[in-house]
């Protein structure tokens, strides 16, 4: 199964997630983003729980783009649990965040972000930010293995979260 | 702004050429370095021998790699990069003639960061090259200078 064209924004602030919904359309980027508010409901989004099990509508998406502080379940954490399924190997995660210190972007990359972005406060380089990344990863060659990411035995356990 | 600097691992001098040319228009916002296989780029890294010179030689901020070349290929590099412990955050571009699911999935597995199937026409190689110079300048980069 090929992926459809779908960008998943993984973003706690109504605002941020406005903004960047704005500076894709400046940006005349086609491609669908779906947006989900916590790390938790984007582990399920990506694991088809309930609703998001059908995926004529909600496809898994070609890119993730992800906020690091986010309530509850936090980016650092999505990102290793998305680097423990193997069918989600291929899907590339993109850290996009308006805060970050030089350890954090060293710990994103350790753990496997594709890249590292800062969410610009300025509308117009937003809206560069937005063109580059769309074009640039909607480019890369992946393989449909992407298509199935493999059911938990258990739900995500709480116990282990933290990641050293 | 803080010109890229882009490690080439490329064993086919003409495309090596190829991709030189592609970058030409960008001036000094780019600075490209190009080694022939795994092996140099991991002395590279590492600085030994005549890559000392950092001046001559600077530490790169992207690497651009082909998958099939002498010695050490593609892969190979890729896994010691990505086992690295300074230098498993160094974003590695795979740029292969191969797009097939095998080599793809192998280089994900590894750790690569982003895939692309070699161009054929030369304008749309320049056009690959331009849009990764406009997104890795602006993609916030981890500062190594050596890789041990």
């Amino acid at each position: 199964m090929e992926n459809r064209e779908l960008v998943l924004l993984v973003e706690d602030s109504d605002d941020d997630a406005l903004m960047l919904r704005r500076a894709f359309k400046v940006a005349a980027i086609a491609i669908p983003l779906a947006h989900v508010k916590s790390g938790t409901q984007a582990v399920s989004y990506l694991r088809g729980d309930g609703d998001y099990g059908n995926r004529t509508v909600h496809p898994l998406p070609k890119i993730v783009l992800l906020d690091l502080g986010l309530p509850e379940m936090d980016g650092y954490e999505v990102l290793t649990w998305i680097r423990e399924q193997p069918g989600l190997r291929t899907l590339p995660v993109i850290v996009l965040t308006g805060l970050a210190t030089g350890d954090g972007i060293v710990r994103a990359y350790q753990l496997g972000a594709n890249s590292f972005l800062m969410k610009s406060a300025d509308f117009e380089q937003l809206v560069t930010l937005s063109k580059a990344l769309a074009e640039y990863w909607l480019e890369t060659k992946a393989t449909p293995a992407a298509g199935k990411v493999e059911p938990f035995k258990t739900p995500y356990p709480p116990d282990q979260r933290r990641v050293a | 702004m803080v010109p890229l600097r882009i490690l080439l691992l490329e064993d086919d001098d003409n495309d090596a050429f190829l991709v030189r040319r592609a970058l030409s228009s960008l001036g000094d916002k780019v600075t490209l370095a190009r080694v022939h296989n795994g092996g140099e780029a991991i002395q590279y890294l590492q600085g030994r021998g005549e890559f000392a010179d950092r001046e001559k030689y600077p530490f790169p901020t992207l690497i651009v790699t082909d998958l099939k070349m002498p010695l050490i290929d593609g892969l190979e590099f890729l896994r010691w990069v990505k086992n690295h412990p300074i230098c498993k955050p160094l974003p590695v571009v795979m740029l292969s003639a191969s797009g097939t699911p095998k080599d793809v999935q192998q280089a994900y597995r590894l750790g690569v960061t982003a895939y692309f199937v070699k161009p054929v026409q030369f304008q749309e190689l320049v056009r690959l090259l331009l849009l990764t110079h406009e997104y890795w300048r602006q993609a916030e980069q981890v500062e190594a200078s050596e890789c041990p």
